[in-house]
């Protein structure tokens, strides 16, 4: 028990006591009581109630206005209401649950007050009537009413009477908050006003009922018809209301004539109610995209909702909580779209509302094929999601026949009726992926409300502190007085030195002088305190307001995993699979721009463990696991990682088959294939094409799934890792960073200026002496560990001036990708920093070698580099430029490798190729077709060509006609290595100038190595 | 109510007057943003055009910084300016080092004359007039034509 609570119980005793007096001041001063206590409690629905009751009680104290019987009911249930609070034992834990209770009877109160106060609704006035009691009737004074049943007509008086209120209120409520918030009301009132039209017919009270009957009907347009809702409409209605509720308090024997009386005002009544405008059809105006926008982020919501959902409900067709939740999204999707108008869609949602609404009664309809009508309708709630907002109207014009077809088999399954899935399956074209045009309009996030108002009050707090400043720099102002008076008794002290004898007058000039400085050392001192303190404040505050922007960035991992389930289990089904989805860590904070790129890799992971991974129910069962599979997504946190686990409980990697499809694939001659380890094997996995799935379906089998997680990894600098239990499933995690917003980089100065190089993508920094690097025919190189490593000028790279700086140290960064390694010399290291990255401006285009920007702790600019494109830039500036680093003299001959370029467009091929060849020590640079090759051999110094045939762009053939005729390089060796292997196909390559013509299939390191050297021999 | 006098009327223009190389020229304010004292600015590497001076940090965002000698073709001799301006028009934000800033001035529409019909200078060809303050001669510049300009050059 809270101590208020006795207050509260006391206080709730005496207005009971004074509402049976009726002394509205009193009462009034008792609830401002109870008010107050309720405020201290904390407990807002109750202050609220209270403060209205209060306003009530005294309104009625000024206005003395005639008190009709039901106030004081309500007054006394609402008493008794708050003595029930009072000995609520546990109230504590209530205190911040909207109690709905309480607020009913406020809305209550409110419209009793309005009531009491309304003047402005124009009044088709009503003669008010004797009161009467129930006991008139019981007693056997039925007038009018003698001919029926007395409990028919008791039931009628009680009925109207208990119904009244909520009749107003709801009316009220409407009025204030608009039908579609109150929809539910709406429907109530639809059911008493119908009710009350019924119980009049039956007393014999024909006009009474019609006009409950328009009222109703009403009401039902309210629901069905947006925007019919008008002002003039609630008025009316409200008069309905007054009517009823002034024949309940006609004396019986007098209501015949009362009617008779009033009938006029009441046929009045029924015409204005019944022939206002039912709908504004005159220029229907555009739903302004505003709206629209709302909707589309209302449904993208409660599609998702809907989606999980109707899985849920396939696994559990019972569970009543799920359908009911079900019901509600429908109903929202249904009020959402009324609001702009699409009908066909608001059908549907309506449809999908009844279906759920009789399953409630009958779980037998929920059955798969059911529930696939229902998630079609969810298809056609996403595709409405993603056509352009212009042109959503257009979109649901043209599909109107589809989905009113869709609406009616829904319609048809909800009744228990069974309909085949497919037989009446209806397709909706599927959008093309039109790229959104590059909008002007910058994009928009949505942010917590409470995260805004935490940067509100963080931004307020550093305004507060900024303030601080001015008097402190008054203070330095006298300060800086205090100091000019040191200087002038200082003057004084030399000159009356050199002028008088006296030397009283000297030392007390140094007195003086002693105790100005001692003045200024205290307001000094006392004033670095101050500034000391200001700092600590203001840093922590900038590092609180820096976090809370940092976490406006993160949205929940829930954001994207919404629709999985749902792949999930459409793609099991198409599979015959039995798959459960299970995710871990919704809640884990991801960037959101990483967010954003994870759906599509994900998706793919997904997609493959259920094709891939898990076995059909009885498969499984042979090995004996349970026939239903699972699949694990979980996302965390781990060192300062956000780490994400695709896990499936399946067949894992068959090994055997990867092999055979990597010969099958030709990607390398079946004896490698033998000798490839499983680490190996795995690699194939991750190339753009393969795949071990027999044929292509719609599902997966195209084999990019996991080239693009690998590409998505790499880009935002993560690592994809695979391991794998053979007959008991595999696991992928994706290790990456927790936000692309901030980086870890190796700040150094190049031609001048600095420049960041992300920590995460380069392999080494290191100072080498200048003698360790070895010119080798105007390339520079040196050696580190156990390679040899190309040398360029960073500021040559980049096309800046460069700077001839004599050091002894050279600073190097090791830049690598699979195949290269460089080493770029920069002018000076200067720090590791973590950088906050910024975009360049757009209007900039693409900055090649720069991946964006951002500001240092001085405030001066540097850029990010891209290491992707420095390492293409880097191989291309070392073939462009001869770089002349060292002086002549230190040159040292050596036997230089040969270089050998490989042209080829698969990078496995290319990377089997110089796997060998680099194996025995030769130089190898790499074309992906005879363009490039072409370019690079012109300016480059190579030794041997090895191509393929079939390239784009230039062919090998082409190419081969181009070399041949080439002055410089008509008598370059050229092995072909190619698919190719009909004997025409040989002499073709051998006619366009190949010395050796190798087929794929029969390819060996031996034969390729003895191939080489044969001709570098030659050449030699 | 008529002895309250009418306030004397705005002036019609106000002006940021600068100078480039040797020659005076005045901008609209509103096409300003501010001015700044100098700050690094930090080379683009591969972006050999000569407009493009780099990048500079404004409130923590880095803007593009232009050589507006270079669009009006003015010889560029001293190196190091001391003030940069900032103009931009609806999201495009401009940089500009300027070599001297005289302030902002006001004028009356009918204080500027017609530019010379044969404008033979690139730098003429974006004025709106030339504008008399004291024994300068100064060249009014259309704004929206040199933003234009300036977000053409990078389209």
């Amino acid at each position: 028990m809270l101590p208020e609570q006795k207050a509260l119980l006391a206080f709730s005793k005496l207005l009971r006591n004074q509402l049976s007096t009726l002394d509205f001041p009193l009462i009034a001063e008792t609830l401002k009581k109870i008010c107050d206590v309720a405020e201290i409690m904390g407990y807002t629905p109750l202050k609220e109630l209270s403060d209205s009751l209060r306003l009530f009680a005294a309104s009625q104290a000024d206005n003395q206005t005639p008190f009709i019987k039901d106030q004081v009911t309500v007054l006394v249930q609402i008493t008794d209401e708050i003595q029930a609070i009072a000995q609520d034992e546990q109230l504590r834990d209530k205190l911040n649950i909207p109690n709905e209770k309480l607020n009913n009877f406020k809305v209550i109160v409110d419209s009793l007050r309005k009531k009491s106060g309304k003047t402005e609704i124009p009044q088709i006035n009503l003669p008010f009537p004797d009161h009467f009691t129930l006991e008139e009737i019981k007693k056997g004074d039925g007038g009018f009413f003698e001919l029926i049943d007395p409990l028919m007509v008791e039931e009628f008086y009680q009925t109207v009477g208990e119904k009244i209120l909520v009749l107003n209120s709801g009316i009220l409520a409407i009025e204030k908050r608009g039908v579609d918030e109150e929809i539910h009301r709406v429907r109530e009132l639809i059911d008493v006003a119908q009710t009350i039209a019924n119980m009049a017919e039956r007393i014999n009270l024909p006009l009474l009922s019609l006009m409950m009957k328009t009222v109703a009907e009403k009401f039902q347009e309210f629901e069905e018809v947006q925007g019919s809702c008008s002002q003039e409409a609630i008025d009316h209605l409200f008069q309905c209301i007054d009517t009823i509720d002034f024949v309940r308090q006609v004396k019986p024997r007098d209501i015949e004539r009362w009617i008779g009386e009033n009938r006029s005002k009441i046929e009045e009544l029924i015409n204005y109610l019944a022939v206002e405008p039912k709908k504004k059809e005159v220029e229907e105006p555009k739903p302004d995209t505003t709206m629209l926008n709302l909707l589309r982020i209302e449904l993208e919501t409660q599609v998702a909702n809907l989606n999980n959902g109707l899985i849920d409900l396939e696994h559990n067709p019972d569970n009543v909580e799920v359908l009911s939740s079900l019901m509600r999204y429908s109903h929202s999707i249904k009020g959402a779209t009324r609001v702009v108008q699409l009908d066909p869609i608001v059908k549907l949602a309506h449809a999908m509302e009844d279906f759920f609404s009789s399953a409630q009664n009958n779980s037998n309809i929920v059955t798969e094929a059911n529930i696939d009508f229902l998630l079609q309708a969810v298809d056609v709630l996403n595709q409405l999601i993603s056509t352009d907002l212009a042109d959503i109207n257009a979109w649901v014009e043209k599909e109107k026949n589809q989905i009113a077809q869709l609406t009616q088999s829904i319609q048809v399954i909800s009744r228990g009726l069974s309909l085949k899935t497919g037989q009446k399956r209806v397709s909706f074209p599927k959008k093309k992926e039109i790229p959104e045009p590059p909008k002007a309009q910058e994009r928009i996030l949505r942010v917590g409300a409470q995260s805004l108002n935490r940067l509100m009050g963080l931004a307020g707090e550093t305004l507060v502190h900024s303030r601080w400043l001015q008097p402190f720099l008054d203070s330095f102002v006298k300060l800086k007085k205090e100091q000019v008076e040191i200087s002038t008794l200082v003057d004084r002290l030399s000159h009356a030195i050199q002028s008088s004898d006296d030397p009283s007058k000297a030392k007390e000039l140094v007195k003086a002088l002693e105790n100005q400085m001692i003045l200024c050392r205290d307001s000094i001192s006392r004033r670095l305190i101050e500034l000391e303190l200001f700092n600590l404040r203001i840093s922590t505050l900038a590092e609180r307001l820096y976090q809370e922007v940092i976490n406006n960035r993160m949205r929940p991992f829930s954001d994207i995993v919404e629709s999985f389930p749902r792949m999930v289990r459409d793609a099991a089904r198409r599979m015959n699979k039995k798959v459960k989805l299970e995710i871990i860590g919704r809640n884990t904070t991801v960037d959101r721009d990483i967010l954003e790129k994870l759906e599509t890799p994900l998706n793919h992971l997904l997609r493959n463990a259920v094709v891939h991974g898990i076995g059909t129910p009885k498969e499984r069962m042979d090995v004996g696991k349970p026939p239903e599979g699972t699949i694990r997504l979980e996302a965390k946190h781990v060192g300062g990682m956000l780490s994400i686990t695709v896990a499936d409980d399946g067949k894992g990697i068959n090994f055997e088959k990867v092999r055979k499809k990597i010969v099958e694939d030709k990607l390398v001659p079946e004896e490698i294939a033998k000798n490839l380890n499983d680490t190996e094997v795995m690699e194939f996995l991750f190339l753009p094409g393969f795949s071990t799935s027999k044929d292509l379906t719609e599902l997966s089998g195209r084999g990019l799934g996991l080239n693009i997680v690998q590409n998505m990894v790499k880009e935002v600098g993560g690592t994809a890792r695979i391991t794998y239990t053979t007959g008991r499933g595999m696991t992928i995690t994706l290790n990456l960073p927790l936000t692309l917003s901030v980086i870890r980089a190796l700040l150094v100065i190049i031609s001048g200026e600095p420049y960041a190089f992300p920590l995460s993508r380069i392999d080494r920094a290191l100072l080498i002496p200048k003698s360790e690097l070895k010119s080798i025919d105007n390339q520079v190189y040196f050696q580190f560990e156990e390679n040899t490593i190309p040398v360029a000028m960073a500021s040559g790279v980049l096309e800046l001036k460069s700077k001839e700086e004599e050091q002894d140290l050279v600073p190097i960064i090791i830049i690598s990708n699979e195949l290269n390694n460089y080493g770029l010399i920069v002018d000076k290291f200067i720090e590791e920093r973590e950088l906050v990255i910024q975009e360049l401006e757009p209007k900039l285009g693409k900055v090649a070698n720069i991946i964006a920007g951002s500001v240092m702790d001085d405030g001066s600019p540097v850029l990010i580099v891209d290491i992707e494109n420095l390492l293409k830039s880097t191989a291309l500036f070392l073939k462009e430029k001869v770089e002349v680093l060292l002086k002549p003299k230190e040159k040292k001959k050596i036997d230089k490798p040969k270089q050998i370029l490989v042209a080829d467009d698969s990078p496995t091929i290319i990377g089997i190729e110089c796997r060998i060849l680099e194996a025995e020590g030769y130089k190898i640079e790499t074309a992906v077709n005879g363009i490039e090759a072409l370019k690079l051999l012109r300016i480059g110094n190579y030794d041997l060509l090895v191509t393929d045939i079939d390239m784009p762009k230039m062919n090998g053939i082409e190419l081969m006609n181009a070399i041949r005729k080439d002055i410089k390089l008509h008598s370059l060796p050229i092995i072909v290595v190619s698919f190719k292997n009909e004997p025409d196909d040989k002499a073709m390559g051998l006619e366009a100038g190949a010395d050796i013509y190798l087929t794929k299939s029969s390819f060996t390191d031996e034969s390729f190595v003895k191939a080489v050297a044969t001709l570098l021999k030659k050449e030699r | 109510m008529s002895e309250e006098q009418n306030p004397p009327p705005l002036p019609e223009l106000s002006l940021l007057i600068f100078r480039l190389a040797d020659e005076w020229f005045a901008i609209d304010t509103y096409a300003l943003n501010e001015v700044i004292e100098k700050r690094p600015i930090h080379t683009i590497p591969n972006r050999p055009e000569k407009i493009l001076l780099g990048l500079v940090n404004i409130r923590g965002q880095l803007k593009i910084c232009v050589s507006l000698h270079i669009l009006l073709e003015l010889p560029d001799l001293q190196q190091e300016k001391e003030k940069y301006v900032v103009i931009s028009k609806d999201n495009s934000i401009w940089v500009c080092p300027i070599d001297e800033l005289l302030g902002i001035h006001y004028f009356e529409t009918d204080q500027i004359s017609p530019k010379h019909e044969a404008a033979s200078k690139t730098s003429e060809a974006y004025l709106k007039g030339v504008i008399q303050l004291g024994d300068r001669n100064i060249g009014y510049l259309d704004a929206g034509m040199l933003l234009e300009s300036l977000d053409r050059s990078f389209g």
